[in-house]
């Protein structure tokens, strides 16, 4: 899964890639024009591709003037691994699948624009995203053979537990921060964000078999930990070709 | 500078929030049950009065015994109280047309060694008695006599003797008739020496339940039978006569002789065939079968019923060797064990009762067992009785009979609905058993099953009240009007007793070492080492 994700990646920066040397084929390229720096987002507007801790996507810049700005994006994370952990004296290795998809508006202020330098597309973003999925599953299993006195129990008499967690697929709101427009040449610019949604509460449900089944009782426990779990954090990084 | 100071409080909210958060798995407390052995038998030592025998060794003889171990996981098997339990190792799911056969032999010091086949099917085997009986004591339904005959030099008895005693069954003597210069001989066939034998014989009324525990595995069942055509088959008898016979020479057990002796049985007149449906008469034939110690009954020949209804009936038959000897008739069993399933309203409630089912061929008991039954366990199953004319008979805690009916043909399932086996007027009490970890805040439902006994204080006998699956009982045999029991659980190698306990109806209790919870106060620390002990197996 893990090599899915970096093809997709992969396959969105080649896009843009192409896109460029296409462009820079027709004509030969130019400087860097003074509007590129005169606003805090991608003048006249950008498309993008980007990477962060909500999976990989496409987004539009489009600047409202020089100091706001809109951004809008699609984002989806496949997200595949495994994780070990120690429960009550036990070694368990557990098999973790997470899936999130959304669609994002933000609107940002970029308040040092006209000061130029580091800041001068830092901005600041409240927005949306609707997530049409945001979920996940840990399928935990002893790590070890179980050894019941001198029987050694088959693994699927073990069992497992299943574990999944989902949040309401709805609108959630985002606070955030970044540059939004980092220029790297005359077309692409760059892009930094770090913020958060406020997801809806999320529901817990656990599913157990074999001599593991009695721990469905867990769920209770799960769901009381990951009651705050309402903060998905987003750290994304974007590379932008700018239309002009 | 209000602007940074804004924006760096934003950043410093946004990560905080985020590292606030608890780890999903905080207090994730990880059980496993210990329910790992699914299917099991349980086995009850007694002696002859029903009372537990002390030092009794458990072996696994014979048989398919390569994936059997106790409740435990070990292949330790040790009598905890007087119950021992045997359980399939999981990866084998033993049905009612594979049954797991095998033999266990119980021995303790002063009594008789006893071998008992066992089966284990997918339904419930509920609990086998067992009694060992011990060699100075003859039960009511037998007769013994002991002498000692003179013997030459060479072994040989010195003259023509007849042993007689009252027969256990019928009209007259036994006898046993040892022709003038038999000698004796051990188990390899050497001729055995000395002054005198010793010779014990024993005349068994294999009807009387008393006397039947004298029988190898103390049951007219068998797993192992050879028949008159070689072919080897499991079954039951119809005994209508039962002779042991024992005899030693200067301490050496005799197994054989220079000549045949001849047994002379008396048979019951009023003997009727289970098979024909044939009383006996002169003219009739029985088989005679002859068991070694080795359990198996092996076919020796037939023997024709001489004498009448008036001068009784009898039968006669040379022997070669020792020791038991058994006329009458064997019927075959199915192959596959056979299959009760018990149904009833009061299933739904969630109670659990104990019954007692007996099997009956040619209106004697040649089956008993007890099993607890509840809507999750309400299959049982019987082995070796015979393929036709078996009815089974369910009785209740008390004794009383709550419903019999015909044994289904061989690979059919019997079915049967029950009346409530409680008190269905009385009051019905809950048990509810929760246990709480030292380590741990909450409390745990993965309980391992374990046998529940009871009896009204001051009391002798414990009476069986039934599995305990996962902490909870539910029954209406318990009184709640103040009156006090004394329970005796047994688990695993196990068995704890609490004494001078009342019930209410509903029993909720938590053991553990948080405030309302209990440990015990008269063995509280041996209590808490138990808990710690097993909490960490879980």
């Amino acid at each position: 899964m893990k090599r899915r994700f970096t093809q997709v990646f992969i396959t969105l920066i080649s896009f843009l890639t192409l896109g460029a040397i296409s462009a820079q084929a027709k004509e030969k390229r130019d400087s860097i024009p003074e509007s590129a720096y005169s606003h805090g987002y991608p003048y006249p507007f950008a498309l993008g591709v980007h990477v962060g801790t909500t999976g990989v996507g496409l987004h539009v810049y489009q600047p409202l003037g020089t100091q706001f700005g809109l951004r809008v994006g699609a984002s989806y994370m496949p997200f595949n691994t495994h994780i070990a952990g120690t429960y009550s004296g036990y070694a368990t290795r557990s098999h973790v699948e997470a899936k999130s998809g959304n669609v994002s508006l933000a609107f940002g202020w970029t308040p040092f624009v006209e000061r130029g330098g580091f800041f001068r597309s830092f901005n600041i973003q409240l927005g949306a995203a609707y997530f049409y999925k945001l979920e996940g599953e840990l399928t935990t299993r002893l790590r070890d053979p179980y050894k019941y006195g001198e029987i050694d129990v088959a693994p699927d008499r073990v069992g497992n537990i299943s574990t999944q967690v989902a949040w309401k697929q709805t609108v959630n709101p985002y606070a955030g921060i970044g540059w939004s427009n980092i220029i790297i040449d005359s077309r692409f610019s760059m892009s930094i964000d770090l913020g958060c949604y406020y997801l809806s509460k999320p529901s817990v449900s656990m599913e157990a078999t074999g001599l593991l089944e009695e721990n469905v009782n867990n769920a209770a426990t799960i769901e009381r930990n990951i009651k705050d779990y309402r903060y998905l954090p987003r750290l994304e990084f974007g590379f932008s070709y700018r239309f002009w | 500078m209000k602007k940074k100071l804004a924006i760096y409080t934003l950043a410093v909210a946004l990560l905080g929030s985020v590292a606030s958060c608890h780890s999903p798995l905080e207090d994730f407390n990880l059980q496993i049950s210990t329910e790992v052995i699914e299917h099991y038998v349980t086995l009850r030592v007694v002696d002859a009065e029903g009372n537990n025998v002390s030092g009794v060794s458990a072996t696994l003889v014979s048989g398919d015994t390569e994936d059997i171990y106790n409740m435990s996981g070990y292949k330790d098997f040790k009598l905890t109280d007087n119950l021992l339990t045997l359980g399939v190792d999981p990866k084998r799911t033993p049905t009612a047309n594979d049954p797991i056969r095998f033999r266990v032999q119980f021995a303790a010091s002063g009594y008789n060694t006893q071998v008992v086949p066992v089966a284990i099917t997918d339904a419930s085997a509920g609990i086998q008695t067992v009694v060992l009986t011990k060699p100075t004591e003859v039960p009511d339904g037998a007769e013994e006599v002991e002498e000692n005959v003179d013997l030459n030099t060479d072994g040989s008895t010195t003259a023509a003797t007849t042993i007689e005693l009252p027969s256990a069954t019928g009209e007259g003597n036994m006898n046993l008739t040892i022709p003038a210069g038999t000698q004796f001989k051990d188990a390899s066939g050497a001729v055995v020496t000395g002054t005198s034998v010793q010779i014990v014989v024993t005349s068994v009324d294999a009807n009387n339940e008393d006397a039947i525990v004298l029988l190898p595995g103390g049951d007219l069942r068998s797993d192992e039978v050879v028949m008159a055509d070689g072919n080897t088959a499991a079954g039951t008898f119809s005994a209508a006569a039962v002779a042991d016979i024992k005899m030693l020479v200067n301490g050496v057990s005799v197994k054989q002789f220079s000549q045949p002796l001849v047994v002379s049985m008396p048979i019951p007149a009023n003997y009727v065939s289970p098979v024909t449906g044939q009383a006996v008469a002169a003219g009739s034939t029985f088989q005679i079968y002859s068991n070694s110690g080795d359990g198996v009954w092996r076919f020796e020949q037939n023997s024709t019923v001489t004498g009448s209804a008036a001068s009784g009936f009898r039968v006669s038959f040379p022997i070669s060797h020792l020791t038991f000897y058994m006329a009458g008739e064997f019927a075959t069993a199915c192959s596959s064990a056979r299959i009760v399933n018990f149904s009833g309203d009061w299933m739904s409630t969630g109670s659990t009762y104990p019954i007692v089912v007996q099997a009956v061929w040619g209106g004697k008991v040649i089956a008993t067992g007890q099993y607890s039954i509840d809507e999750n366990n309400k299959s049982i199953s019987i082995m070796n009785v015979p393929t036709s004319g078996v009815s089974i008979v369910v009785r209740n805690s008390a004794g009383n009979i709550l419903e019999q009916g015909a044994l289904a043909a061989c690979g059919q399932t019997t079915t049967m609905q029950l009346p409530n086996p409680g008190d269905a007027s009385g009051t019905t009490s809950t048990l509810q058993l929760y246990v709480r970890c030292p380590d741990k805040t909450t409390t745990i439902t993965l309980l391992p099953t374990f046998q529940l006994f009871y009896r009204v204080s001051g009391t002798a006998e414990f009476k069986y009240l039934g599995t305990v699956d996962n902490g909870f009982l539910r029954t209406s045999l318990l009184k709640t009007d103040g009156t006090e029991y004394d329970f005796k659980a047994i688990w695993s190698d196990r068995v704890k007793v609490v004494n001078k306990h009342t019930v209410s109806e509903d029993n909720t209790a938590t053991v553990g070492i948080q405030p309302g919870d209990i440990i015990g106060e008269k063995a509280g620390a041996t209590n808490l080492a138990i808990l710690t002990e097993e909490c960490s197996k879980l």
